[in-house]
Order: C-alpha cells, then structure tokens, then sequence
C-alpha cells in the first residue's frame, strides 16, 4: 500500500522507531487514529485536485513532520545519498577489470622456495623492470628462512566498495576499490608473527607478485600503473596500488575490446593488500601490551622489553580483513539502513578531514562502520542496545555521533565488543587505557590503533558540536552537517604551527631501539613526544592540541624502491600541530603552577619549565611557581611558550624557534597600530586599553550631562552607538587623532517623555537643536571642555540643515557627537509614509529606513553587539583587521559598520560547520571570508541568533532543548525562537519575490533587533560592490587552499587591491601626512621619533582632503560610476601615509549604447549622429580631475 | 559630420579647462530658447541650456557669453546642479517631508522647477538674447572650420583642489548664535503656523453641518487632519491584521464540535502542504546541485 506515491517510498526508509518521538508514543496513536476517520472525508472534498490525499500520505507526513526540520532533513539525506551513489556503469566496468585482474593473478606462476640471497638474486636477474622488496626497516640481512610466492588461498573484495558503501570522490584520492589477497597458510609458521618475519615473507611475495603480474596485465590488455603504497600510513604494510592508464587519443583506435578497459574516467583506482590467513598466529599473543619484537639492549632483559602496540595491531589487522567483510556484510544485511548511515559517516568523517590513514587521524570509514555494527549489539554499560535494526539511516548516523560524543573511549572506558553478529554482545566497559580503545574480543584488535589521545579528543569534539547541530529545532543544519567542509587545517585551527622534519635531525639520537620497536617510525616517535610536551605546557591555553605529520597529497612510490625515498621526503615532511585554543586562556602572560609550598609538584614545575619557572606572589595572598612571558604585538603568549619549551626539549640543530612556522599569527601585525606614548610599548591584542580610556571619557561625559540643570525636560539616556565603543573600530580610538574618520563617536541622547512636542518634522527636528544649544552652553562652561555644532543631511529628502548635531571634545582628547531622539520622531515618519501618495510611497519609506537606521537600529545594534564583543575576545580584533581588510580592498566605503560587524560575527555565533568560534584574529578573520565566500546572498537570508548565551551552549538533547524552548517562548530574551526565525526567514521570501536579484537589498541580515533584514543593505551596497566582495573571498579562499603555508608575501597579497579591474584609477595625494594625525604608528619607523599628539590641531586640518574629494564625487557622479576609495588614508599608504586612489568603474546602463535625448537625463552627455545622445566619459573623468586640482596625481584608464 | 541640432536643441561645444592629464576635453551644451506659458517664443529674454558641466556660476556663464557675442549681457543664471552630498536617491522623487509630517502647518517648499544639470540664462534685452543665440548657432555649425571653440572655466583654482577641500568640514556651524537665531526664527514661524491651525480647529468647533452636528474637538493635540483622518483609520482597522487578529482572539474557537473538527481537519492539510513544500524545496536544491559536496 505505500508504493502508491513516490513520496511515500522515499519515506517509508524511515520506519516507525523515532528517538525523539517515543514519549509521544501514544499520543500520536491517539491521533492518528483520528486521522484514519478524516482522511476520506478530506480526499472527497481535494479529489478534484491534482491527485487524491490518502491516508497514507498523511501518515507519513504526521510521523517526519513533527519537528520540522526532521522532515525536511530526511529528504535532504535522501538527495545526499543518491548523490553520493556511484555511477552503476563504473561499478560495473570496474567489476569486468577486477573479474580480469582477478583471473591475471591467478595465473601467477608459483616459485620455488627462496632463501634472502636467491631472493634478491631473482629481482636482480630482472632486467626489464626493476622491482625492489618492499621489506620493513629493519632491513633483513641473514634470515634463516626461506621466502616463497604460491598463489592466494583467497583473493576478495574488502573495504567499502566490498560492501557497497562506497561514495563518489573527487581526484586525486579518488574511490579506492580495495581487494586483499591471502598467502596461503602453509608459507608461515607458527612463531611467524615475532621479529617482522611475516612482514618479510609478504614483503616478497608482494615484490614476486608485482614483478609477475605487470608483464601479464599487459598481455591481456589491462591498462594499469602499478606503484607501492603503505596502507593507511602504516609502514609496516605495504601494498600495491594500481592505477588506471590515461587513454590518450591515438589508443581508440585499437581494438575495442581492449578499450573498454580503461577507467581513468572513473575517479577509481585498486589496491591490492596481501593479506595473512586469519588462523594461523595466535591473536593472545598480539595483544596490545605484549612485546613481539625481541631486540637486545642494554640492561633491558626480554621480559621488560616494551610492549610494541603499533607492530602487534599490524599484523592482526592484515590478518582479519574478511572477518571484518563478513562481519559488515553481516551487519548491513541485518539493518537496512546500515549502508546509507556508511555513507552518510563517510561523509561526515571525509568533511572534517578525518580518514583511515594514521596522519589524517586514523578515524575513516571502516572504523565508523565497525563502530555502528558494533553498536547495534549492543554498546551501553550492560550491552544494551545503542542503535536497533528498524532505524533510518539518520537515525543510526545521529545515534552513533551522539554515543562518540557522549561516551568516553580513552580515559573513563572502553567499548569491548565481538566480531561476529549474533554471537556476544558490545559492552561499554569502565576503566580505560588512556589510549583510544574499542576493542574487539573476536580478533584482538584494537579498531582505534592508529588514533592518538589527540585526534581521538577532536574527533569526540567534532562529534559533540554535531549532535548539538542536529538537535537544533530552530534551523535546518544539513548543509553544515554534511556539505560544508572543515578540513581546511588553515580555518580549522585557530593557529597552524609546522616544524619542518629537517630541523629535528638530532632528534633521531633520542630516537633508540627501544623507542624503535615501539612508535616503528622517527615522525611517530616525534608527533608523540611533541603532543605530551605540549600537553602539559598548554594545558589550558588551547582546548585541543592536534600533531600529525602532513603527508604528500599521493604518497605512493615507484616500485624500483624499496621504500619511499626518504631524505627527500624528510626534507618536505613538517609536523603539523594544531591548535584549537580556549580564548578565555590563550592570551594569559602568566602561566601559573603549583603553590610554593607544594615540594615535589613544585620541583616538577622547575624542572619542566626551565630558566622561565619562578616563584610569584599574587595579589590573592598565595605564592605560586609561574612563568611569565614577554608581551608581544606580533603573536600569542600560547605561541611564546610553544616556542620556548619545544626550544628547551628537544634536542635540534640550529634554532629550532625561528624554523617554526605560525602560520595565522602572521595576521596579528596587520592590525594598525595606534600612536601613543612611548611607555605603553606593546598593547594586547584584547581590549587594549584605549577602549577603556575611551568609554571612561564618554562616562564622565555623560555625567555631566546627567548633572545639568535648567531644562524642560530632565535628560533620561545617553546610549552609545559606535563601533570604537563598542572596541570593533578599524583605528584604535587614539586622543586627539582628529582625521580618524571615525573619531567623533556617536551617541542618542533621550529626554523624559512628554507629549509637547511639535507635531511636525522640521519643528522638531529645530526644538532639538534648541535644547543642544543649551546642552552646549552648559558643557562648554566645564574646563577642557568644547561643543561645535554640524548640521548633517543624514535623512534623504529632508531640506537642506535643518538636522544638526552637537560635536564634543573632550578634555581627554576624544570627540562624542551627540544626537536627539525623541519618542515623536517614528510616529511622524510613519504618518509621512501613510500620507505619500503611491509615487513617492517608496521614497519615503527611505526616508523612514534612514531614521532607523541612525537612531534605532545604531542604538540596538551597539548593545548586541558590546555584550557579544565581550563574550567572543576574539571578535574585536577580528573585526578590525576585517574592516581593514574591506578598507584595503576599497570595499569599506560602501558598508555601514553594522553590516561589517553582522556579517563578521556569523562566525563566531555559529561557528558550524568548524568546532568552536575562532580564538585567533587569523582563524577568524579566514573563516570570515570562507564564509563570504560560500554564502550565497540571492537565495539564502543570513538570520543571526545575537543573543545565544553561554548557558544555551551547554550539552542539552532534544528533551532539554525542547524544555528550554517553551521556557524562552515567553520572554525576548535567550535563544531564537523556531517561529523568530521562521517569521525572519518569511520576510525574506517575500523580499526575493519582489526582488530576485537582490537589486535594492542585496544581503538580508536579520537578527532579533532588525527581523526585517534589510536595515543595513538597502541602498548602501549595490551588486556590483557586492559581487565584488564574494568574488575577492572567493579569491582568497582560492589562494588559501593552494598554499598550506601563509607566508608574508601572500598575505600581502590578499591585503593588495587589484586596481586594473576598474575602468579607471585616480591617483590622488593629500598635502599632508595624515597617519600621526590619525593616531596611526608609522611602519618602519622608530616609535621614539614620533611624538604623540596633545591637542586639538586648527580646524583647517580635522579632515582628510581626499576624504571630501572623493564624497564630492561620489555625490554628483554615482549615478554614472560606481566610485569607490580607501576609507583610511592612513591606513592605504604605508610609506608616507598621502596617497589614496579613487577608482571607478562606469555603470554600462548609463554608459552603453546610445540614449534619447532628454532634459533631465542627468549625466553628461554627448550628440551622437543620429539625434541621439550617449555619455560623455571623456568630460565627466575631466570635470573630476578638475574638482580635484593639485590632490591629483594621475589618472589611469584601464578599459 | 557634425551634429549641430538634436531635437530642436543647438548643440555648442565648449573647451573646457585643461587639467596637466587631460589636454584638450571637449563639452556639449545643449542650447534652445526658453519659452512657457506665461512667456511665448517672441517675448522671451531666456536662452535654455542642457548638460552643465559641474561649478557653473553666474561668472562662468557671464564669461562664456562674453566669448560667444561680445556684445549681450545676462541678467541672471539659474542652474539645478546634480549634486546632494548625502541624499543621492533623492534624484527623481520630489517629497516634502515637513508637509507629508504634518499636512496642517508643515512647511512649505520652493521646489526648483529647473531639471538637474539644466539652467536658464536671462539676458538684459531681448537683442543681447538674439545676437548670443544667433552666435551660438553660427559657432555650432561651423565646428569643423577652424573656428575656435569657446571656452568654458569649471572653476577657478582657489575653489579646486586642497583648496576646496582642507577648510571644508561638512556641515560644520561656526557660529552657534547665528544657529540659535534661525532656530528661533524659524520656531516662531511655526508657532505661528500652528496658532492659525488652533484657529481653524476652533471655527470647526462652532460649526454646525447640516445634521446639526459639530465635530468633537479634544484638547491633546488633535489637527484637523488628525480627527478627519481618525474617521478613516477605522475604515482601514479592517484591513489592519493586528487589529483583526485581537478582534479574533476574543471569539471562543475551540466551542462547537465543527470548529474542533475544522481546526483538526486544517492542522492535518497544513501538514501536508507542508511536506509537499518540503519536498519541493528540495527539488529545487538539488535543481542548484546544493547537494554536492565537494
């Protein structure tokens, strides 16, 4: 009966076993029942409609619908998984290559018994190819064993294309089809698993097997390459990789036959693993903690060799390739859903950069889809079931995120589990190893072996913040679930630290036989020791420390070797640590240990940090062992103390410090930075103190105007609105720096209510004006104190001055502009709209958005925006060097600051798909433009939750959320409401009708203060400038992605504007130096030269010449030219701090093609032959050039 | 060829001042005699020019005509300059935002009747009139003789440059009592404006309609627009969604069995569009290929 709509059977993989749902078990029944007796009375009534309503189809819409985004998040993953699904004509070419590949092998002729010597006599005697024995280190040089080559007991499928799970993916690490082939039990013996004597016997049953089978592929036709490759980053096991020869034109015209065996097209390549048959070592034996490399050293006796975990599990798992077939095979078969959850893991691990291979954190596919067969039996503390056979295959993946992110496998316990189904169940048991363990009792492997404490840690990390995604009621997270991707270590990471492997070389003295045996390779052995050491010196600095050793993009290598050439790849090989840090911790000068009184830890604390260790008192009384670290403008403390104890533990040639690589503190020094005395030499990064000096000047201020006496109406608010009060100023507030564009600081000032006055806008806007005048009268008599009035044209369509404002200096050097809101202004504005006529309806709602914006919207914006400053330490800095970033690429003249800071902040509210919100300007500022990059303005809204506190954060399943979220329903307060959003998210499907290509509003950004979206966006952008900011994010993103190391010149390339895409380039110079004058610090130049300003300089030079140019021309000429300039001239030029440019790029409806001749055109014009008139480009660029007399250098004209 | 006519407008061209990048620029004003109602072709003093290039003044139009015919004399030039430093959008739109506020007293506006980039040249007489027009034409037929073309100052070089811009702060007021007085002034203007309204609001009181009824006249500030335009609103309240929606919310809708069994009956149709507008949005996403993901 469910096969009657398509809808249905898509549906129906969901059957009825919700999670979520069980609680209103019942009371679903209740009414689906109810239900069943309407639903023909309905399908009567709709019947006429396009097709007939059933019961069914209710049902089913009932059961997903519940919440609303599972509904929709279910057709999501169904579209993903089909997506995902391989193409059937590539898996069915692949089959005949493999069915080919398969008989090829089987006709291997067999060789006789070898001993070391005749082996390498044989490869030696080849001289066609050459093929070298992929043996192990240690090399063997006397074996008293023979090798031999007889064909596979068993050659199968395994991995996910084995069980049909495999997913689409793009070049180079295209689908991996694996096949294991499994030596026949009579070449070992039973003591064959100790001292690598199996690892050599397949060593050269590989090498025969190569040598073999390249000349017979050949001859049958089969176009492959043939290359080595360790499996998955283990040394321990080579295999062969077989990759498909590029068909280049001239072979089509051979034979058919031949031709349909290439499959270069497919993305696919095959690797052979040489599996050991699965009886024939004793697994006990192989345990984690035993010893199966016996080795003399000095004073060690065989019983106190180390255990060698890393070799053990090798070995086991080469030996248990079809157990694990079986069991997922099993495991599929037994829950329907199973593969689409593969899928849907895969996915998941693949976007978080996660993967099999030991350097990319040993977490993959096959370890995903263990962990969830493993799960459905089992996996509670008593083996209760985690995951049940009926769930969907959402369900199974949501489940299984949550018990990784709930349950932990490394400290607290373990999952202990039995590799065939229906046999014994998984128990999570108490009590762990410290190493990442889910452990299977059948084979004696440990499946997270290749994980380390630390990739484990953001794996489980990664895990949480995804299920909290996917309880998230309000919003649809599939996108950040599953499409977006976060494996970008330069965004992922709020600092990148490489050290190149080079410069650890005498290292390897510590690098022993024992520690051999144990870690088998020297970047293991390093990645090791370098996580415990940072372990304990970031101890609370940085939330999750992640040392891996960056691998080459193939690493593969030709078969002449015998492994890969490794002075060359040391050369390039870099441990990469990763640092995710805790903001609140990370830029703390002062590490603090344990108390003075406290001997031993003490002793301990002197003896890990060195010379920096000392005793300190606090003001709390207590004496404590602590290290304090030099403040630095250029990066973080965290990265100071790297530096130093890497420096002071390992043993290294030249300076290991200067050969680290930071890679996003580089940003840091991008900040300007501001000119102030000399004592301050370094500011932090954080807050620095000019905010502080800023806003205390701003209160005193205020109390003042509290104190004044002698008004009508008592003065009941002053509040804030400007982005230096809130410490998200592109320049540091700096006193007395008049031609900081952004030097007077705008405040609303309110009144007590009263209904008296004027009932007319111009009348009222003049009684304002009447109480500044007396405000000011009043604050000029305070000493150091002066008022200036301005009369502002803030509002379009008002007459000319008829709006003014009162400019404060104050004694401390700063400026406040003060504005008068009164609660009459809105109804006024609200009545002008009511009485426009149709035609001007539009105009004069302008007018109103314009009120808002200044008066309301600024006001609202400042208080999110200050508490969330405070609550992301990050924000601040990050925005800044954003703004100087839009500033640098001539893009910050068109965004008010609100839509500037809104866009920023999305990254650090909801940092998904990444971790946690940025804790470095670099991270931050990245992520900004990742996000720019991949948002797409015209058909997704950007709604802002401004409001989510720290409380909401915390863990919290679909019971609580949905707990809390009756709770905040009735107040404003806390998190967005699902119906907030839905009504933000309405307001922008109404807008796109109107305007689909976003012409008038371009980004709706919309939050609880302005649900209508377009506050900020309308008029004030415009798509050219727009297209322009995503195509530059994009650029960056682009360049980013290329290099994994920032270096100085491509940072200064992202920071360069390309001004050769303009139509044309006005150079322009101001007569004087406008960088001290700013507050800005000269680069380059010695700080004690400089003085800092102190006082207000004449009038004359307050402003930036180009500054007003460039308004002038953007007045009278934007309708012809989009004119665009850098807002801080301070900022543009770094050599003399003069130079600005203007640029332009003329509007092609104004300048294309010939017009009618009008009267009021409204821009230059020029006759054409045939009484039509066309733009004057010429003239207009002229009369620009003129207005500008001597501020101009010279013009370019590039199209 | 040159065009010396377009749509009934002389084309002259201009030179305008060279700049050390641009040497020679040629502009174009459109020029045709400048004829209303109230003043026909034969009595106009006026000539009509099109395409002002920026910082016209009355001396650079004196000085152009001085060039063109030695002999005519202006009287007075008047120009719409494209030029609003903060209210670009207001191009187009005219709005005055005093009257919309309050259509009683609001302000009234002199709205310039000249389109942008346009102006009208009065000349003394109507013979200077005839003799710079009749020049002008001769010049713009003659562009490609060896003529010289006039020349056009945009603005002298104290008005350029670092000149025009260092001292100019916009907006800003140097003299706060010259402020405070236009403040008064035009307060007092508006008192008055409004004291004439009370007047009126007051005659209404007295005046009886032919029902014999007088209009209600409370003393919080009430206009006349305001309570005419009270009788209106309640018209409109209907129309208003708030307003019905508390209408609503006072009827009981949970009564009679059919209002229960209409509400279940529109939940379940609600879901159901629901999911179909689900499945359609997803249909478009994966038309956009959102489901890729690499």
């Amino acid at each position: 009966m469910a096969e009657e709509h398509s809808g249905t059977t898509e549906m129906d993989r969901f059957p009825k076993v919700k999670e979520e749902d069980g609680k209103h078990g019942s009371h679903e029944e209740n009414e689906s029942h109810e239900v069943h007796h309407k639903a023909p009375l309905k399908a009567s009534k709709k019947g006429s409609r396009k097709r007939r309503i059933t019961v069914e189809d209710i049902q089913i819409a009932r059961e997903t619908a519940e919440l609303f985004k599972s509904n929709i998040f279910k057709l999501e993953v169904d579209e993903l998984i089909k997506e995902l699904k391989l193409k059937d004509s590539h898996c069915k070419l692949m089959e005949r290559v493999l069915h080919r590949l398969h008989d090829v092998i089987q006709q291997v002729p067999e060789s006789k018994e070898m001993t070391l010597e005749e082996a390498t006599g044989h490869f030696a005697q080849n001289k066609q190819m050459k093929v070298s024995v992929p043996y192990p280190d240690p090399k063997p040089t006397a074996l008293n064993y023979k090798f031999q080559y007889r064909t596979p007991q068993d050659i199968s499928l395994v991995g996910s294309f084995g069980i049909k799970a495999g997913i689409q993916q793009p070049a180079p690490n295209g689908m991996v089809i694996d096949v294991a082939l499994t030596m026949p039990k009579e070449l070992f013996q039973k003591k064959d698993y100790m001292n690598f004597r199996a690892l050599y016997k397949r060593a050269f049953y590989i090498a025969y097997l190569v040598e073999q089978i390249v000349p017979l592929t050949k001859k049958v036709g089969l176009p492959l390459k043939f290359a080595y490759e360790y499996a998955n980053g283990d040394v321990l096991c080579p295999t062969v990789r077989l990759e498909p020869v590029k068909r280049d034109s001239k072979s089509t015209n051979k034979g058919k036959q031949e031709d349909t065996f290439y499959f270069d097209h497919t993305g696919f390549s095959i690797r052979l693993y040489v599996a050991f048959p699965d009886d024939v070592f004793d697994a006990k034996k192989l345990l984690p903690d035993r010893n199966c490399i016996r080795i003399k050293a000095d004073g060690v006796s065989i019983e106190d060799l180390p255990p060698t975990p890393l070799y053990n599990s090798s070995i086991l798992t080469s030996c248990s390739y079809s157990c694990y077939l079986k069991y997922l095979y099993t495991s599929k078969k037994m829950a329907e859903a199973f593969r689409d959850a593969c899928v849907l893991g895969n996915l998941w691990l693949k976007q978080r950069g996660f993967g099999s291979n030991m350097n990319s954190g040993g977490f993959g596919h096959f370890e995903f889809a263990t962990l969830m067969a493993a799960l459905l039996e089992g996996g509670g503390e008593h083996g209760s079931k985690v995951l049940l056979h009926g769930f969907s295959s959402y369900q199974l993946f949501k489940a299984t995120i949550r018990y990784l992110a709930t349950q932990d496998l490394c400290d607290d316990g373990y999952l202990s589990f039995f590799s065939i189904v229906g046999e014994r169940s998984s128990v999570y048991k108490t009590g762990g190893f410290g190493v990442p363990t889910i452990f299977d009792k059948n084979t004696k492997i440990n499946i997270l072996w290749k994980m380390s404490a630390s990739s484990y840690g953001l794996l489980r990390h990664y895990a949480d913040v995804t299920s909290r995604l996917l309880n998230d009621v309000v919003e649809d997270r599939f996108q950040q679930t599953f499409i977006m991707k976060a494996n970008s270590p330069v965004l992922q990471y709020d600092a990148l630290v490489q050290i190149p492997l080079a410069v650890l070389g005498k290292e390897q003295e510590c690098f022993g036989s024992l520690e051999k045996i144990s870690f088998i390779t020297f970047d293991k052995y390093m990645c090791a020791k370098i996580s415990r050491i940072l372990e304990v010196a970031l101890r609370g600095r940085a939330a999750y420390v992640n040392v891996r050793v960056r691998r080459p993009v193939l690493d593969t290598w030709s078969l002449g070797h015998r492994r890969p050439y490794s002075e060359v790849s040391n050369s390039t090989k870099s441990i990469d640590i990763g640092l995710i840090l805790n903001p609140a911790e990370s830029e703390k000068r002062i590490t603090k240990g344990p108390l003075h009184s406290q001997k031993t830890e003490g002793e301990k604390f002197a003896a890990f940090w060195g010379s920096k260790a000392q005793v300190r008192r606090y003001k709390d009384g207590n004496v404590q062992y602590s290290c304090l670290w030099p403040s630095s403008t250029k990066e973080s403390p965290t990265i100071t103390v790297l530096r130093y104890i890497l420096d002071l533990h390992l043993a290294h040639s030249g300076d290991l410090s200067d050969n680290i690589v930071v890679n996003n503190s580089r940003f840091n020094s991008l900040l300007p930075r501001p000119l102030t005395p000399a004592i301050n030499n370094s500011h932090p990064l954080i807050m620095p103190s000019h905010f502080q000096e800023l806003r205390a000047s701003f209160d005193s201020l205020c109390k003042i105007i509290y104190r004044l006496e002698g008004l009508p109406l008592a003065v009941k608010s002053i509040l804030p609105a400007s982005p230096a009060l809130r410490g998200a100023s592109t320049l540091v507030p700096v006193p007395f720096a008049v031609t900081n564009p952004d030097f007077f600081n705008e405040c609303i000032l309110q009144f007590e209510s009263s209904t008296r006055w004027p009932d007319e806008l111009y009348a009222l806007e003049r009684t304002k004006t009447a109480f500044l005048l007396k405000i000011s009268s009043f604050v000029d008599r305070h000493k150091g104190y002066k008022c200036v009035f301005s009369h502002e044209n803030i509002i379009p369509y008002m007459a000319k001055d008829v709006m003014t404002r009162l400019n404060v200096l104050t004694p401390e050097g700063y400026g406040f502009s003060i504005r008068v809101l009164t609660e009459r202004d809105e109804v006024l504005y609200l009545r002008i709209i009511e009485n426009a006529d149709a035609r001007q309806k539009k105009a004069a709602t302008d007018a109103y958005l314009a009120f808002m914006r200044h008066f309301m919207g600024r006001v609202k914006h400042h208080r999110a925006m200050s508490s969330l400053v405070t609550r992301f330490p990050f924000f601040g800095p990050t925005v800044r060097l954003f703004k100087s970033w839009l500033d640098s690429q001539l893009l910050l003249v068109h965004f008010p600051d609100e839509l500037v800071e809104l866009i920023a902040i999305q990254s650090f509210i909801d940092p998904a798909p990444f971790s946690d919100e940025p804790s470095s300007v670099g991270a931050g500022f990245l992520r900004i433009l990742n996000f720019i990059a991949h948002w797409n303005w015209r058909e997704d809204p950007l709604i802002l939750d401004l409001s989510k506190s720290l409380e909401d954060d915390g863990q919290s399943d679909g019971i609580d959320a949905k707990f809390k979220e009756t709770q905040v329903a009735g107040r404003k307060t806390g998190a967005l409401s699902p119906q907030e959003h839905r009504v933000m998210y309405e307001n922008f499907t109404k807008l796109r009708k109107d305007d689909p290509n976003g012409s008038h509003v371009q980004m709706f950004v919309s939050s609880r203060e302005d649900p209508s979206g377009k506050l900020w966006s309308t008029n004030s952008t415009g798509i050219p400038v727009i297209s322009r900011l995503t195509a530059l994010s994009k650029a960056v993103m682009g360049l980013i992605s290329q290099s994994t190391h920032l270096d100085d010149n491509l940072i200064k390339l992202i920071f360069t504007p390309a001004l050769k895409d303009f139509d044309f380039v006005i150079e322009v110079r101001s007569p004087f130096d406008l960088r001290v004058k700013s507050g800005v610090l000269p680069r380059h130049t010695f700080k004690n030269l400089i003085h800092p300003l102190q006082d207000f300089s004449s009038v004359s030079e307050w402003c930036d010449p180009l500054q007003e140019y460039y308004e002038e021309l953007r007045a009278r000429f934007s309708n012809v030219a989009v004119l665009t300039s850098h807002r801080f001239t301070c900022l543009s030029d770094e050599e003399k701090g003069t130079g600005n440019v203007i640029a332009g790029v003329f509007n092609p409806a104004v300048t294309r093609g010939k017009k009618k001749f009008r009267v009021n055109i409204g821009f230059d014009i020029k006759p054409t032959e045939d009484e039509h008139v066309e733009c004057n480009k010429e003239s207009i660029l002229g009369q620009m050039v003129r207005l500008g007399g001597d501020l101009v250098v010279s013009v370019h004209q590039y199209h | 060829m040159t065009v010396t006519q377009v749509k009934g407008y002389t084309v002259l061209p201009v030179r305008l001042d060279a700049t050390s990048q641009f040497k020679s620029l040629v502009h174009f004003l459109f020029i045709k005699k400048h004829v209303s109602k109230e003043i026909p072709e034969g009595k106009t003093r006026s000539l009509f020019f099109v395409n002002l290039p920026v910082g016209s003044s009355f001396a650079s139009m004196k000085r152009l005509i001085s060039e063109i015919s030695l002999g005519a004399n202006i009287e007075s030039f008047h120009f719409c300059e494209y030029y609003d430093s903060e209210s670009i959008i207001s191009y187009g739109v005219n709005l005055n935002l005093s009257k919309l506020s309050n259509p009683d007293f609001g302000e009234k506006v002199q709205r310039n009747c000249i389109p942008v980039g346009c102006g009208i040249v009065t000349f003394l007489d109507k013979s200077g009139l005839d003799m710079a027009y009749n020049s002008i034409r001769k010049i713009a037929l003659s562009v490609n003789t060896d003529i010289k073309i006039p020349k056009w100052d945009i603005l002298g070089n104290a008005y350029i440059g670092s000149n025009r811009y260092r001292s100019k702060i916009t907006g800003m007021v140097n003299d706060s009592n010259l402020l405070a007085s236009n403040v008064a002034s035009s307060m007092e203007e508006f008192e008055n404006r409004e004291h004439k309204v009370s007047l009126e609001l007051n005659d209404m009181k007295e005046q009886v309609d032919e029902d014999g009824f007088t209009i209600v006249v409370g003393p919080h500030r009430k206009t006349k627009s305001g309570i005419i335009g009270s009788l209106k609103t309640a018209a409109d309240l209907m129309h208003d969604e708030k307003y019905m929606r508390k209408v609503q919310k006072r009827q009981k809708n949970n009564f009679y069995r059919f209002q229960i069994r209409e509400r279940k009956k529109q939940e379940v149709s609600d879901l159901l569009q629901k999911f179909k507008d689900d499945q359609e949005r997803v249909r478009a996403m994966r038309e956009k290929r959102r489901f890729n993901p690499y």
